[in-house]
């Protein structure tokens, strides 16, 4: 059902010598009254910042599909990676996990599968990802939601997949610390375990901590830096030169009254975006 | 006619040679800041040049877009360099803004030194910190040197305030930063120079904000509890909206950027009000106010993402789960009744009278 919904992209996914994807997503459904008007211009900001990004550095598809665009099929879409083998993803939004029935033959099981939402507030399930992601076109997903990372999953008695990471790059045989420890397998995906701070927090001390933390990476990033160079640097530009991001409360975990926050590095660190220039 | 291509020869004339002159300028700044991340790797970072190859050079200037969003009005230009020698290799990265040095990180290797070191952790930060002084015209670093002398252990992290400044001292794995803020009249800047020494005695980051921030005024019109005042008076309808109660505050007076400028410093208070629980997403206001001009920088709640609208497991699913359970023990009973009344169960099933 999920590769059906590709056919309806193949009439905007244009041919050629297309080589790399930038695909940024975004739901602005509320809970609670959040994302708030300034948190959605903050990550409309962020998205938009690596699209043009991509853009000049002359990706071959390139989307900002924050806020009504971010419907369940793009964000199947921009799972599959479509035609380009070189895939990477950001969304920002609302995320936790659902008690789910799948079935093995006639039995049914209640599993723990953990979604995203899209812009209409629908849950877009860890499962439903992972069928789109059999081609491994994604090779960097970071996940702006909550418990996105809280696992780096595995498959359910019923066989069916589950977390995140696995969903994202189709692959349980990541590095549990892509930072400290990077794999090699040029395969990365950063979400936070349990909460997620809103972009406009001030944490540490600093403003919009997580909008200004986005920006410094993706900008280091889309110029040749490895994602643990980016994340040093960014950790560096928000709460000075010698807070590496292995030294930050992003990396180490941090708690406001009520939760706990953590940033999970799974699989390569040491993976660099395509650079050329 | 002739006078026509005259003109358009002498037009493209002129615009060839802008061309060059900038081009020209970009290759000498490049140059430039090339000589001076070596000057820095030798004369600073103490590495020996001679023991290595530069394997790799590459300065990245990134598009006036980027430029734009994080810094306006400045351009920043990042060089990576890798060094190679019979001990290994070593990768390094400087950044400069408008052309001017302001970080060095080790990134990976541990570097050929050009001395023996014979002299104590301390020292050789202090080493680290004259030369920088004396090469880069940091004359900052002669306020923070006598600072390092009330350092009283180097395993704990520790915090010195003078009226001059503030140095902070924190333990890393295997290394210790020292991060030093300036005070201007009495206020603190939020970023200074920061330097972070490996235990054994090589420079593993210096960075330098004081040399590309200047401040533009340190004058305070607006005092702590107008600051407070005004936090509350703002944070009141968000506190109304979400009915939450406000558990405490925290102020605070820097030096900090983002008016005009983004290098120039301005006093600003910061006051930032927490709920004394979580009430959804929200737990608290932060504002930010000038303390020169009294406006306001920053107000915003502060929120985290959740994802409270977890459903509960499917009644469907429960009934077909409790169903299948009671499946199993009902089918076994049968099985055994159906063996116990004489019937058979052979390979093609339960056939009664068989045998």
């Amino acid at each position: 059902m999920v590769y059906s919904t590709f056919l309806c992209f193949s009439t905007f996914v244009s041919s050629g010598n297309a080589l790399k994807s930038s695909i940024s997503l975004g739901s602005t459904y509320q809970i609670e009254g959040f994302p708030d008007e300034e948190e959605i211009e903050l990550c409309s900001t962020v998205a938009q910042f690596i699209a043009t990004l991509a853009t000049l550095r002359s990706w071959d598809q390139v989307e900002n599909w924050y806020g009504a665009q971010t419907t369940k099929d793009y964000i199947y879409y921009a799972a599959f990676g479509g035609i380009y083998p070189y895939s990477i993803t950001w969304y920002a939004g609302h995320g936790k996990w659902d008690w789910v029935v799948n079935w093995k033959g006639f039995i049914p099981f209640i599993e723990l599968q953990y979604w995203i939402m899209d812009d209409s507030g629908g849950h877009v399930l860890d499962k439903d990802i992972y069928q789109c992601t059999s081609l491994q076109h994604t090779r960097f997903a970071m996940i702006w939601a909550c418990h996105q990372a809280d696992t780096i999953g595995d498959t359910h008695w019923s066989g069916t997949p589950f977390g995140m990471p696995y969903a994202w790059l189709h692959t349980t045989d990541l590095s549990s610390d892509g930072y400290a420890n990077p794999d090699g397998n040029g395969l990365v995906f950063i979400g936070w375990k349990d909460y997620t701070p809103g972009l406009k927090a001030k944490l540490g001390g600093k403003e919009k901590a997580g909008y200004n933390f986005l920006l410094n990476f993706y900008a280091h990033a889309f110029y040749g830096h490895s994602i643990n160079g980016s994340l040093d640097y960014a950790s560096k530009q928000v709460w000075g030169a010698t807070v590496t991001f292995g030294d930050s409360m992003f990396y180490k975990g941090f708690y406001d009254p009520e939760g706990h926050f953590q940033m999970k590095v799974y699989g390569d660190g040491g993976h660099t975006l395509p650079f050329t220039g | 006619m002739k006078f026509l291509v005259l003109f358009v020869v002498s037009v493209t004339a002129v615009f060839v040679l802008i061309g060059n002159v900038s081009f020209c300028q970009c290759v000498e700044s490049e140059n430039t800041m090339k000589k001076v991340a070596l000057r820095f790797l030798e004369e600073v970072a103490d590495i020996d040049l001679d023991a290595y190859n530069v394997k790799g050079y590459r300065s990245v200037t990134p598009d006036l877009y980027v430029q734009e969003m994080l810094h306006p009005g400045h351009v920043e230009t990042w060089v990576d360099m890798n060094l190679s020698s019979r001990s290994g290799e070593l990768a390094v990265e400087l950044w400069f803004m408008d052309g001017k040095f302001y970080y060095f990180g080790l990134v990976e290797g541990t570097p050929i030194t050009n001395a023996e070191r014979r002299i104590g952790f301390l020292d050789c930060v202090r080493t680290f910190l004259e030369r920088y002084r004396a090469q880069f015209n940091a004359t900052y670093c002669a306020q923070l040197a006598p600072l390092l002398e009330q350092i009283t252990s180097l395993d704990h992290e520790q915090t010195i305030e003078t009226d001059e400044a503030v140095l902070k001292i924190y333990p890393v794995d295997k290394t210790v930063a020292f991060v030093w803020s300036p005070k201007i009249d009495g206020i603190e800047m939020e970023k200074g120079l920061s330097i972070r020494v490996d235990r054994n005695g090589f420079l593993r980051i210096l960075g330098d904000w004081c040399s590309i921030l200047r401040v533009g005024s340190t004058e305070v019109n607006v005092s702590r509890e107008e600051a407070i005042d005004t936090a509350l008076n703002l944070a009141q309808k968000h506190v109304d909206e979400i009915g939450a109660k406000i558990g405490g505050y925290e102020t605070a007076l820097t030096l900090c950027g983002g008016r005009g400028d983004c290098f120039t410093l301005y006093p600003e208070w910061s006051v930032d009000i927490y709920y004394d629980k979580t009430y959804g997403c929200y737990y608290g206001y932060s504002v930010s106010i000038w303390a020169d001009t009294g406006e306001v920088s920053y107000a915003s709640s502060q929120a985290r993402y959740s994802g409270e609208t977890t459903m509960p497991p499917n009644p469907w699913a429960i009934i077909l789960l409790v169903a299948t359970l009671l499946a199993v023990p009902t089918v076994l009973t049968l099985y055994q009744k159906c063996k116990r009344s004489g019937l058979h169960v052979r390979n093609e099933g339960c056939n009664p009278g068989k045998e």
